[in-house]
């Protein structure tokens, strides 16, 4: 039996014109961490602030269906 | 190897006498630079509680042991005097051109004693100096100021460091610029400047600086150039500069708005870096021999307003203050503030602070229009912006009292202790909300010289494995990552080392937007650069011990003038919950973690956790035994 997939949306504010899908189907019970290893950020994801649902996400949380992910510059100050 | 350009040129404006002192090399090493060189002398020769605007105050302008040399990222000119604002030690790095060149020209260092009696200028050619009347160029604006300077020098290259009206008119903020967009900002160093009735030292440097190992130089700048700007940091600062920040802190809830009772701007949109991009700005421009270029520069040619690239353009802090502060989001209205507050040469962070105050009092009712020379001082109102800054300068009416500053303001006011003043050490808080990042918390309440963002790195920096802190930054010794909201012993750590690790970029002139974690270019390859430059065999534990040798100087300087460690604190806003956005009922800082944090950070600094005060022991374990004090 295939995997089941949940939809989950992107909201890629780091103003690049490469920018991100704004929506992928990823598998059930995907970390928050796992699923921003797939997306070419580059650097990897630390480099970045990533909110879930508009909250500071945790890497170890699970994602649901119609999640919304934000991708934003890295708060670094100065 | 022993360079003759660190001498020190010492001007008495007092009876326009100037001698050369030319410190050792082994003094060099130990103090690198920057306050490193300037706190030593002021100890021994700046008497406790002198007037920081009286003629006693002494106004130190300094390069470092590197300087000059054409790498990346190491510009800065490090501005030290007494602060007015503060009554603190007062220090503040800009960028530029102005340091180079005073190597350049010879001189590491300058200290200005004494006052001239009319205004003066100090114009130093080639290890020539010359102090010449400014009588003419006072109350002028910067432009003018610099354009006039270097027609009458015949000098088109000419590199002015000067002050505005803001400096001349005793403005308790007022900045020292130079090439007119590169500030030595915070702090009111321009009033010291301009208490001492310097308009400007202008300097010209022929000769290049001798440098132990160039093609070292050489290649680490090009490195910086093709790699490092191909790394994350590096390229986002290239290309947007610092406003990226304001669109992550608005979608996080913690973007400063209306004096900090807010973590949501409704026009965040409109000053995002998208916006303003797309409204105000033009090509961004650099300091001396840096490939990063992260200065931005606005253009505004409308039927409201005209705005000169000449003056750059606003970055994150003054988009903060000016703007999500005061709940005006015309990008327009912006860049022409941010022109004028340049012109002038004045702190855009604590000049939007001390209106934002002043805003918050007036619709609680505290203040009223009588109160306010007529204007409707209420936030989103724009039309008060230009002629509060106006005022400001120019001392007028109100802009008197804010002229002195947000806490003084209150005090005037009798308005004090209604519990929305954003100060530390009597300096407005920059635009970085602690509650989602403590350790710049502790930053704020610890620094020597009131509130300030560039003191660390931020703890977002070493949030996640993968980040560059944890990634990038392994030489500081942090290998695991640190919770933005914690304030347990690890995180007490990861600041005492960072603040030692941007301690010693300050006093060596880098920048902060140079190194890693905030940059492109790695620890180990700052070292290199160190070596290549000086030819020293330095690592990098001797330079965090030069490093730690100015966080106690700096520390026994503010004891002397009376400050306890009452004064390392936090605003009281601080201490709340964000009220609204994502944030909301969340955030407040534990009081007792807080003074938990503090008080183990003094142990780790080696100063008594009851006192705050540095113990004789770890004095003589920084070889600083000349300054420990026999009771």
């Amino acid at each position: 039996m295939a995997a089941q997939k949940i939809r989950v949306k992107i909201r890629d504010q780091r103003g690049r014109k490469d920018s991100l899908p704004e929506a992928l189907q990823i598998p059930k019970d995907t970390k928050l961490g796992d699923f921003l290893e797939t997306l070419p950020l580059p650097g990897g994801p630390g480099y970045y602030t990533v909110l879930q649902n508009g909250r500071m996400g945790k890497r170890m949380d699970i994602l649901r269906e119609g999640d919304e992910i934000s991708i934003l510059p890295l708060s670094v100050g100065g | 190897m022993e360079t003759s350009e660190n001498k020190f040129l010492f001007i008495d404006l007092t009876n326009s006498k100037t001698w050369i002192e030319e410190p050792d090399q082994i003094f060099c090493r130990t103090f690198l630079g920057g306050r490193g060189w300037a706190l030593p002398y002021f100890l021994k020769n700046l008497k406790p509680r002198t007037d920081p605007l009286g003629p006693e105050n002494i106004l130190a302008v300094t390069t470092s042991v590197i300087s000059g040399a054409r790498g990346p990222a190491m510009p800065r000119v490090i501005v030290c005097a007494k602060s007015p604002l503060t009554g603190a030690f007062g220090e503040s790095e800009a960028g530029g051109y102005w340091a180079p060149e005073l190597k350049k020209a010879g001189f590491g260092a300058i200290f200005v004693l004494g006052k001239a009696a009319e205004p003066v200028y100090i114009w130093i050619n080639d290890g020539q100096v010359e102090i010449k009347n400014a009588s003419h160029l006072w109350g002028l604006e910067t432009g003018e100021t610099q354009d006039l300077i270097r027609s009458e020098l015949g000098e088109s290259r000419a590199r002015v460091l000067q002050i505005g009206p803001a400096g001349e008119n005793g403005v308790l903020y007022a900045n020292i610029v130079n090439e007119l967009a590169h500030f030595n900002g915070r702090n009111g160093l321009g009033a010291v400047m301009g208490s001492k009735n310097l308009k400007a030292i202008v300097v010209r440097g022929k000769k290049e600086v001798t440098v132990a190992d160039p093609e070292k130089v050489k290649e680490i700048n090009s490195w910086t150039a093709k790699e490092g700007l191909q790394k994350p940091l590096g390229e986002i600062l290239h290309r947007h500069g610092t406003l990226p920040l304001v669109r992550t802190f608005q979608e996080m809830g913690a973007l400063p708005t209306r004096n900090w009772t807010r973590g949501v701007f409704q026009g965040g949109e409109e000053i995002s870096a998208e916006n303003l991009h797309k409204t105000i700005y033009i090509e961004p421009k650099g300091c001396f021999s840096c490939p990063i270029r992260c200065k931005r520069r606005a253009r505004v040619d409308n039927d409201d307003f005209h705005v000169d690239p000449r003056f750059g353009g606003p970055e994150y802090e003054t988009i903060g203050a000016l703007g999500s502060i005061l709940e005006i989001s015309d990008p327009y209205l912006l860049a022409k503030a941010n022109e004028m507050c340049n012109r002038y040469a004045v702190d855009t962070i604590s000049l939007g602070m001390t209106i934002g105050w002043l805003m918050e009092a007036f619709e609680k009712g505290l203040v009223d229009r009588d109160d306010c020379d007529g204007l409707d001082i209420k936030f989103g109102n724009g039309e008060v912006l230009l002629p509060l800054i106006e005022k400001i300068v120019f001392k007028e009416g109100l802009g008197e009292k804010m002229a002195r500053g947000s806490k003084r303001l209150a005090r005037e006011l009798g308005l004090e202790d209604q519990g929305f003043l954003m100060e530390v050490k009597g300096q407005e808080v920059p635009m970085h909300d602690p509650r989602v990042k403590t350790g710049v918390g502790l930053q704020y309440a610890l620094s020597d010289y009131g509130a300030d963002h560039i003191v660390a790195p931020h703890d977002t920096v070493f949030a996640t494995e993968d980040g560059p802190g944890i990634k990038e930054a392994s030489a500081l010794g942090i290998f695991h990552p640190v919770d933005p909201l914690s304030l347990g012993p690890e995180k007490v750590r990861l600041f005492y080392y960072s603040d030692l690790f941007w301690s010693l970029i300050d006093m060596l002139g880098f920048c902060t937007f140079g190194f890693v974690p905030r940059g492109p270019i790695p620890l180990e390859m700052m070292v290199d650069l160190i070596k290549a430059v000086t030819g020293w065999p330095v690592s990098l534990w001797e330079l965090f011990k030069a490093a730690e040798r100015t966080i106690h100087l700096a520390r026994l300087f503010n004891i002397r003038e009376g400050f306890t460690i009452e004064d390392d604190r936090l605003p009281q806003r601080f201490f709340q919950n964000f009220k609204d956005g994502p944030l909301k009922g969340k955030g407040g800082i534990d009081q007792d973690q807080l003074k938990a944090a503090m008080r183990m950070r003094y142990i780790m600094m080696g100063w008594d956790p009851d006192t705050g005060q540095p113990l004789p022991e770890r004095l003589y374990e920084l070889g600083l035994g000349e300054f420990v004090k026999e009771d």
